[in-house]
């Protein structure tokens, strides 16, 4: 008897909870005609990001490339006149791209971002192959300050001992008594 | 040995081990970072401290405290991981943050230890490096702001290489790493420094940003230069062999390497390389399909083979498989006119070794050389020729204490050693010099002839070899002579080196005599640890003597079949991986010989200069692209192995040779090298013992570490004759490059690009020529115009040219004698 109860109980809750809904604003939205703008760190579309000074961040160290579990993204590093190692070529394949963040996670120059561009969807598996002049962005990002030639690569990107954990050169000799 | 307890386990070691030693033998890993297995212990990083119960108080440095008995040794304690995670926030204070930047990031050995340390932050603060980058060669980058002054570099160059570039200068803070004067890096380019730097402080530069290690395929291969038989780690990426890795755990040559070796890889992805059949029709050469050009050259040479006959030239850097795939080609033609390398220079081994010791190879390996008291060098000091064994020759005399003797017309590159004595003699009369030597062994009683015949016969025919007579011809000190004899006598372990190749053929056989016959009367021929080592100059010169690409029955060899062609007695050729035109000596016999032969085919990687004569060109494969065993110099089948596709439609050799037989007729068909190395065990009994699958990363020797001798007869040779002129001009190879391939590799011809000249600096003040100038040549009734190189490597009165340079027609000048007599002007 106990159980008849319990089970008439049983039916009639969720009937209530459903009313209580009717009358709350609804969750799903109607996209494509409705949008959401989704959270800062939303993990979508990735991009190249360029240092304060306007150079490209991106060092081709292809650290991004071993940590990407699904190996979406592949590189040629080249040498610029000016010793910088820069990417011949870079590339993603977003068909692959399980959007991880882990290749983010990786980078030490800070040049590879994610953002919340999540609308890349192509009936062309091909064209969600993007090359370095699709992902290379105007900003810095995320981080608009960092440049990781003040810290590193002596005498590449700056003057020599003008880095921020740098001195200037010593002349042994002039040490001497 | 002596026993000790590390971390709890007993271990049993020799007495001379290090304590890393011995715990690496029990699998224990001591963190090191200036180690390096083939130097010295050095001491210099702290990384490998470890608590020893007996010397309590202190920590001991494991890499250069040898063990002893009942030492107790604990490799790890708090204590321990703190001190060494101390010694990495030193060395952290002023590297670099350069991993991203850094070729070297993903194999970094201080990236390595940072990591297994957990070192993320530093509690020292300093100034970071600031130093130049030193760019001017184009071979080796270094960058001095990624140094952690374990001197490796320093070591290997020094006790290796016996170069000694670099050195510490500085003090404290300051000290870097340093050539003389602090310039730019300018040495011989071997690499080792590369392959030893544990960071990313010297760098091979023609990889630059190319890879990082871990996209990098590795194939084990052996180096298809010279016949050292060093092996090579091909790093192959994307179809390409993009470098040549470091790899010390395999191999004869302890990750050794030369220019050659280390550098000269690039010509495999050359861009002239041939990538499809060529026949000529109408006086051209077209672009055909293989099935129609290999009908042309079956059709051709069985053609020939109806008429005056075909004859075969190979080289020596096809694998043993496809020298036997050669062998067939021959058969199934039914030609005896088969031989290899010019015919002349392995003559010594074939004939001279043959007659006296009734062998046909080198007696000892090489490792046994490091451990010889007194080695004799004839000719060269060898470390042009094969600069891997010269770096073990560098070895025993610095570790070892061993004697080295030259007896040679010029100084070579161990000659600033201690315990070196050149005996400069004139040149083309070493033979002299070796006869002399064999007078004063069997004069003075000194000689072993216990089993070995013709005793009294040498000792009649050396009678004019007197110290006297031959000091005065050969210009050697007569003690000197005496002296070295007697060193070579007396040495429990010694060892003889001769080296042959193309540009060494005259006096060929002579001289492998007359070293046989020294190597008979001082015991070194068939003595545990002894040996007389004559090396050729190509990668599989071994194996083409143990095949027998030689003049079969009554066939012709090398020269007398080019003699043929050029009087219209040959009616075809068939030239595999050789540039005769560019190579062998007498180029303008040789030009007529190409000319008048009726039918040419060649097969090579590229349009030589002999091949753009040739009726059918067939597009070969490179060593990176194929599969099989080559014989080194001392006897050590090794495992060749596939890294790479061809370009274009090229073939292997193998395969070539093997459609080749079917057009011809054979009915012979190999699944693969392993069925035809076992087809080679049938008809040479050395090769019989073993199965290629078995052939593991040392290589196998056949006929053992010491061959034994199937006969000791001295065979008497007469003297050489000097040459007269104002100038002896000599020929041979330069350290940079071997035989002509290596002239279309960058890393070689960066270093060395074209022929030259070289000249002592008292003949350059004569001639008034300084270094560069353009000086006339004439001898053998041509003239040549070559760049005067001025050192003091030389004698007054000689001048030597290498032979590499197809461009330079050196071999115009060289006819095959062991010197030329030429005339110098401005
Ligand atoms: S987000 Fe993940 S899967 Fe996508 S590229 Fe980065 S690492 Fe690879
Ligand atoms: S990790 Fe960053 S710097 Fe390195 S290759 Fe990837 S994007 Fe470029
Ligand atoms: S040497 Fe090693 S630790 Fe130093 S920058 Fe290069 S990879 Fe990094
Ligand atoms: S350059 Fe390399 S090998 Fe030489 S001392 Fe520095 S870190 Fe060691
Ligand atoms: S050329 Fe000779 S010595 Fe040099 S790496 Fe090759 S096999 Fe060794
Ligand atoms: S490895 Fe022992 S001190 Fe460097």
């Amino acid at each position: 008897m106990r159980n008849f109860w319990r089970d008439i109980k049983g039916t009639l809750q969720p009937f209530w909870i459903t009313l209580g809904y009717l009358f709350k604003k609804p969750v799903t939205i109607q996209y494509p005609e409705e949008k959401r703008t989704p959270p800062p760190r939303y993990r979508a579309r990735l991009v190249l990001t360029r240092d304060p000074n306007g150079g490209e961040r991106c060092v081709a160290c292809q650290l991004c490339s071993a940590a990407c579990p699904v190996d979406c993204i592949s590189m040629q590093a080249a040498e610029d006149e000016d010793g910088r190692r820069y990417a011949a070529w870079f590339r993603i394949n977003f068909s692959r791209c399980i959007f991880c963040g882990l290749c983010t996670e990786a980078c030490p120059t800070l040049a590879i971002q994610t953002t919340a561009d999540y609308e890349i969807c192509n009936r062309e598996v091909l064209n969600l192959v993007y090359e370095k002049q699709d992902l290379l962005i105007e900003s810095g990002g995320k981080d608009t300050e960092y440049n990781f030639y003040k810290h590193s690569g002596i005498g590449v990107a700056q003057v020599r001992g003008e880095g921020e954990e740098e001195h200037g050169p010593v002349d042994p000799k002039s040490l001497m008594p | 040995m002596v026993n000790l307890t590390i971390d709890g386990t007993q271990v049993t070691v020799s007495k001379t081990a290090t304590i890393y030693e011995a715990a690496k033998e029990i699998g224990i890993k001591i963190p090191v970072l200036c180690y390096a297995k083939k130097l010295m212990p050095y001491g210099a990083c702290r990384f490998c401290l470890v608590q020893v119960e007996q010397m309590k108080g202190r920590l001991i440095p494991a890499c250069t405290t040898p063990v002893s008995e009942g030492m107790v040794v604990t490799t790890t304690s708090e204590e321990i991981e703190k001190v060494r995670k101390t010694v990495m926030e030193f060395l952290l204070v002023n590297h670099v943050l350069d991993c991203p930047v850094c070729d070297k990031g993903g194999e970094c050995d201080l990236q390595d230890l940072a990591y297994e340390f957990g070192s993320t932050s530093n509690r020292f603060e300093g100034e970071k490096f600031d130093l130049p980058t030193d760019e001017v060669n184009p071979l080796i980058e270094r960058n001095m702001n990624r140094c952690v002054l374990c001197g490796r570099c320093v070591r290997v160059c020094d006790e290796v290489v016996g170069y000694g570039s670099y050195s510490f200068i500085n003090r404290g803070f300051e000290t870097k790493i340093a050539t003389a004067y602090d310039r730019g890096l300018s040495c011989e380019f071997c690499g080792q420094c590369v392959s030893l730097c544990p960071v990313g402080a010297i760098l091979p530069r023609p990889f630059k940003f190319k890879a990082r290690p871990w996209q990098i395929k590795e194939v084990d291969s052996v180096c298809g230069y010279c016949g050292n038989g060093c092996t090579v780690t091909l790093g192959v990426k994307d179809n390409k062999v993009e470098t040549i890795r470091f790899n010390d755990e395999i191999g004869v040559n302890d990750g050794n390497l030369c220019i050659r070796g280390r550098f000269g890889y690039s010509y495999v992805n050359h861009e002239d390389r041939l990538t499809k059949p060529l026949v000529r029709k109408d006086g051209q050469l077209v672009e055909v399909e293989w099935d129609e050009a290999l009908q042309v050259a079956a059709d051709g040479l069985a053609k020939a083979q109806q008429g005056q006959g075909a004859g075969i030239l190979s080289g020596a850097r096809l694998t043993n498989e496809e020298l036997f795939m050669l062998k067939q080609v021959a058969k199934t033609l039914g030609t005896e006119n088969l031989d290899n390398s010019g015919g002349e220079c392995y003559k010594g081994v074939t004939e001279g070794l043959k007659e006296t010791l009734g062998v046909a190879a080198s007696t000892g390996t090489f490792p046994q050389i490091e451990h010889a008291d007194v080695i004799l060098a004839i000719r060269s000091d060898f470390y042009e020729t094969h600069p891997v064994v010269g770096m073990v020759v560098n070895q025993a005399i610095r570790r070892n204490e061993a004697q080295l003797l030259v007896v040679a017309d010029k100084k070579g590159k161990l000659d600033k050693l201690p315990r070196e004595k050149t005996l400069l003699s004139q040149p083309g009369l070493e033979l002299d010099v070796i006869n002399a030597m064999c007078k004063v062994l069997l004069d003075e009683g000194l000689a072993k002839t216990d089993g070995v015949d013709g005793v009294e016969e040498l000792q009649a025919a050396l009678a004019d070899f007197g110290l006297a007579e031959v000091a005065k011809r050969t210009g050697v000190d007569a003690a000197a002579l005496q002296t070295a004899a007697k060193q070579l006598a007396g040495a429990g372990n010694a060892a003889i080196l001769l080296a042959y190749g193309l540009p060494y053929q005259g006096l060929s056989t002579e001289l492998a005599t007359a070293a046989a016959n020294l190597a008979m009367l001082t015991g070194i021929a068939g003595r545990e640890g002894s040996g007389l080592y004559l090396c050729g100059e190509k990668a599989n010169s071994q194996g083409a003597i143990d095949l027998g690409i030689l003049p079969q029955g009554n066939g012709l060899g090398a020269r007398a079949m080019l003699a043929a062609a050029a009087e219209g007695k040959l009616d075809a050729l068939y030239v595999v991986a050789e540039d005769p035109l560019s190579s062998y000596p007498d180029r303008d016999s040789i030009a007529k010989s190409l000319e008048n032969v009726p039918f040419l085919v060649v097969q090579d990687l590229f349009l030589s200069p002999t091949a753009e004569q040739a009726d059918v060109v067939l597009p070969a494969a490179s060593f990176a692209e194929k599969d099989g065993t080559f014989t080194n110099a001392e006897r050590r089948i090794q495992r060749v192995r596939h890294g790479i596709k061809s370009p274009g439609e090229a073939r292997s050799d193998g395969a070539i040779l093997t459609s080749l037989a079917g057009k011809l007729g054979s009915s012979l068909a190999f699944t693969g090298s392993a069925a035809i190395f076992a087809e080679i065990g049938k008809e040479v009994p050395a090769y019989a013992a073993f199965n290629y699958n078995e052939i593991g990363p040392q290589g196998v020797v056949w006929g053992g570490e010491t061959l034994q001798p199937a006969s000791r007869k001295l065979v008497a040779v007469a003297g050489g004759v000097a040459a007269d002129g104002d100038f002896k001009l000599v020929t041979g190879s330069a350290l940079y490059h071997s035989g002509t391939i290596s002239t279309r590799a960058k890393g070689p011809t960066a270093v060395l690009s074209e022929a030259y000249l070289e000249l002592c600096r008292e003949d350059a003040a004569d001639l008034k020529v300084a270094d560069g100038d353009l000086v006339k040549v004439s001898g053998n009734g041509t003239e040549l115009k070559l760049k005067a190189k001025v050192g003091n490597r030389l004698p007054k009165g000689v001048v030597f040219t290498p032979y590499h340079f197809a461009e330079a027609q050196v071999n115009r000048l060289y006819k095959g004698e062991a010197v030329i007599p030429v005339k110098l002007s401005k």
